[in-house]
Order: C-alpha cells, then sequence, then structure tokens
C-alpha cells in the first residue's frame, strides 16, 4: 500500500517541458468549452428564426456533455491528461475573479445564512453516510472517505482525508469516481427540480452549492440557472470548503486513537495546512471591489477573465469523469453513494425551502 | 549496455513545489487584476 495517490513515472523533464505538456490539454479544454457556446448560441439564433421557443441550454451542460462522452466512449489519449488535470486550477482561478462581483455586504450576509445550513449539511451528511457504510459492511475507511467527500467537497477533501487516515488508493480512486458521477447525474436533475417545486435563483443556488460535492459541479449546476445562481453557489459550496480542515482533523484524530493513523501533533498548523488557501483570494479581491479599488470597466473585466476561466473548468469536469472506474468497486459502495447523495440532496431542499423566506428574492 | 538508471531522478524544483495549486491561482488572479488595472490586458468578450 502506499501513502499517494499512483504517481506517472518521473522524467527528467525541464520547467519549459512541462508548460509544453499542458498545452495539448488546456487546447482541447477551450475547444470544448467553445463548442459549447457555439451550440448554445447556435439553439438560441434557430429559435429567433424560425419564431421557435426552444429551451435555453446553457453552454455548461454542452460542454459537460462533450466533454462525458469524449472520457466514456473513446477515451481520453494519454496526451491530453497533464492538461485537462488544470481545469481544478481554472475552477480556483475562476473563483478567485469572481470575488469581484461580491461586495462584503453580501459575503458576510449570504455568507452567514450559508454557514447556517452548511453547519447542518455537514451533520447530516456525516451521520448519514457513515450509518450507510456501516449497513451495507464497507470497509470503514471508504465510510470515511464517502463520508468526507460527500459532507464538504468532493476531490479535495477525499485526497486531503486520504493522506490523514492513510486509506487504500483503490478506496480514495472509488470514492472520488463516485461523487463526480454522482455529481454529473445532478447535474442534469437539479434544474428540472428546482423549476418543478419553483425555486428562487437564491434559493436554488445555495441548494446546488450546498449538496453538490464537486466545487465544478456544484458551480456548473448552479450556472444552469443563472450567472446569478451560479454566483450564490460558489459562495455556498466555499464556504463549505473552508470547513475542510476541521472536518479531516475529527477523522484523523478519530483514526489515530485507533491506533491506524498517525498522531496529529499541531493541530493549528494542521488545520491552516487543509485550508484551501484560494478562498483567501476570493475575500482579498472582493475587499478591494467593495473600498471601490475597480471602476466599472475593470470589474467587468475581471468578471469576464473569471467566465473565461469557467468556461475551461466545465469543459474539464465532463472530460474527468469516468463512470468505468467505479465497475472495479462493484455495487455497493456505489449504492451508498447513491443513496447518500439522493438523502442529503432532499435533506438540504428541504432546509433550503424552510430558510427561502429569509433569502433575497 | 545503456547507461539508464532504473529509476529515473524526479527534477527537484523546490521553490515552484512548495507553492500549492491554490497559491498558483491566486498569484494568477492578482497578476490578471493588476494587468486589467493598469490597463494592459485587452478586453476578452464573453
Amino acid at each position: 500500500m502506499t501513502d499517494t495517490l499512483a504517481a506517472p513515472q518521473a522524467h527528467r523533464i525541464s520547467l519549459p517541458q512541462r508548460f509544453a505538456e499542458l498545452i495539448p490539454g488546456v487546447a482541447l479544454l477551450l475547444i470544448i468549452g467553445l463548442a459549447g457556446k457555439v451550440i448554445e448560441q447556435s439553439i438560441t439564433a434557430y429559435g429567433k428564426a424560425h419564431h421557435m421557443a426552444l429551451p435555453n441550454i446553457e453552454y455548461v451542460l454542452w460542454a459537460i456533455v462533450i466533454g462525458l462522452v469524449i472520457a466514456n466512449t473513446v477515451g481520453v489519449s494519454k496526451i491530453f491528461k497533464p492538461g485537462i488535470a488544470t481545469y481544478e486550477f481554472f475552477l480556483k482561478l475562476g473563483i478567485v475573479l469572481l470575488g469581484v462581483r461580491f461586495l462584503l455586504g453580501d459575503v458576510l450576509k449570504l455568507g452567514g445564512i450559508s454557514l447556517v445550513a452548511v453547519a447542518l449539511e455537514l451533520t447530516i451528511s456525516i451521520v448519514l453516510m457513515t450509518w450507510l457504510g456501516n449497513y451495507f459492511k464497507l470497509s470503514p475507511k471508504l465510510t470515511s472517505l464517502l463520508a468526507v467527500g460527500s459532507s464538504i467537497c468532493g476531490v479535495s477533501a477525499i485526497i486531503a482525508a486520504k493522506g490523514a487516515i492513510n486509506a487504500k488508493d483503490e478506496d480514495a480512486s472509488f470514492a472520488i469516481a463516485a461523487i463526480l458521477a454522482l455529481g454529473a447525474i445532478g447535474l442534469f436533475t437539479y434544474p428540472l427540480i428546482g423549476h418543478l417545486i419553483g425555486l428562487t435563483e437564491h434559493a436554488y443556488g445555495l441548494w446546488a452549492g450546498l449538496s453538490i460535492d464537486n466545487t465544478a459541479e456544484a458551480v456548473a449546476a448552479g450556472n444552469l440557472w443563472s450567472e446569478q445562481a451560479g454566483k450564490i453557489a460558489v459562495l455556498a459550496k466555499t464556504t463549505r470548503n473552508a470547513t475542510i480542515g476541521f472536518v479531516v482533523l475529527g477523522y484523523a484524530i478519530y483514526w489515530a486513537a485507533k491506533g491506524e493513523a498517525s498522531t496529529v501533533d499541531n493541530k493549528a498548523a494542521f488545520l491552516w495546512n487543509k485550508f484551501p488557501k484560494f478562498i483567501l483570494g476570493f475575500i482579498a479581491i472582493s475587499l478591494l471591489a467593495t473600498f471601490g479599488a475597480f471602476n466599472k470597466e475593470q470589474s467587468a473585466d475581471i468578471a469576464n477573465l473569471s467566465r473565461w476561466a469557467f468556461l475551461l473548468t466545465f469543459a474539464g469536469v465532463g472530460l474527468s469523469t469516468d463512470f468505468r472506474a467505479m465497475r472495479k468497486q462493484g455495487l455497493y459502495p456505489f449504492i451508498v453513494g447513491a443513496v447518500g447523495e439522493v438523502g442529503i440532496a432532499l435533506v438540504t431542499l428541504g432546509i433550503v425551502v424552510a430558510i427561502q423566506p429569509w433569502l433575497p428574492v | 549496455m545503456t547507461n539508464i538508471s532504473p529509476e529515473p531522478q524526479r527534477v527537484s524544483l523546490p521553490f515552484l513545489s512548495r507553492f500549492s495549486l491554490d497559491s498558483w491561482s491566486v498569484a494568477l488572479a492578482t497578476a490578471l487584476v493588476v494587468l486589467i488595472v493598469a490597463g494592459i490586458l485587452p478586453r476578452v468578450p464573453w
């Protein structure tokens, strides 16, 4: 058993070569993202030209669908992989730049409401996933990973927890694949359910940010409704991400007490180490915007860059979701993941509907 | 016999690898914002 996720064999390559390796994958992200935009605009133009009321499906969904189809049929060639992996970087870049659209007052107000909802969501998710994992007799560490992944933020939380509790590589790979695949299914169902029960865009964004586990998918789900819903989803999801250190620390202490993980000596350093630092960048840009550091055009330009970064992110989400990777673990872990996620989606929907009267319209 | 070591040595870039993905995204975002505020970065229409 190794302590880290399987890393490709290291080669003696220079820094410019490393950047050159990223080019094919990043180009593919751009092509898929732009294809999504072209499809969206073509459908709108066709509807206008023929006086037809066609459903407005955002480029977000097209980009993800194209990526999903490629990844799960012909597969992604090795040459594209390093570049595709940059989608997480573009996601974080997009969120930092999106800070320009949040004034500090909004962050505090919505963040405050999110925080209460996040606390409820965290508790319920961990309890539900742990109970389901025990009921279906999954390995305790896989159960821990699924609980961390579903309560906070899919991939980065699972990787952080994996190192802290000495879980197996295949457990972590499964938990990541399951979280991504279930999130992808959520992308198709969330907007339909939201419209069906008449959520406002604030309530919908909060629901997406609270219950979809992968940050990129949560942002995508929000943007499928509207850009404003996407903003709210980012804020709720970022609030969840900020708790990553506490939950992972809790699990690390639990497994260390059982003698199956190394003990955590400096808890403050552990928390700082696990804290997602890009959130600080988001807050910094939001602070600058609040104090009028940018004029209208500059704010618009920064928000524009954020959209371009998200375009690359959404293409990467589809390309990185491999349904086949889950077959190896068998059916039970997937059932636990799916039942747990549906349960969490329903509970968070209940929370959002309950607090909807206090949310801005 | 070719002179290939069985375990290729990893190129160490201690200065660069010290920074996480998070730090890179904050650094690049800062650079882009500075370029926009300085009026250097052209507007990319959405």
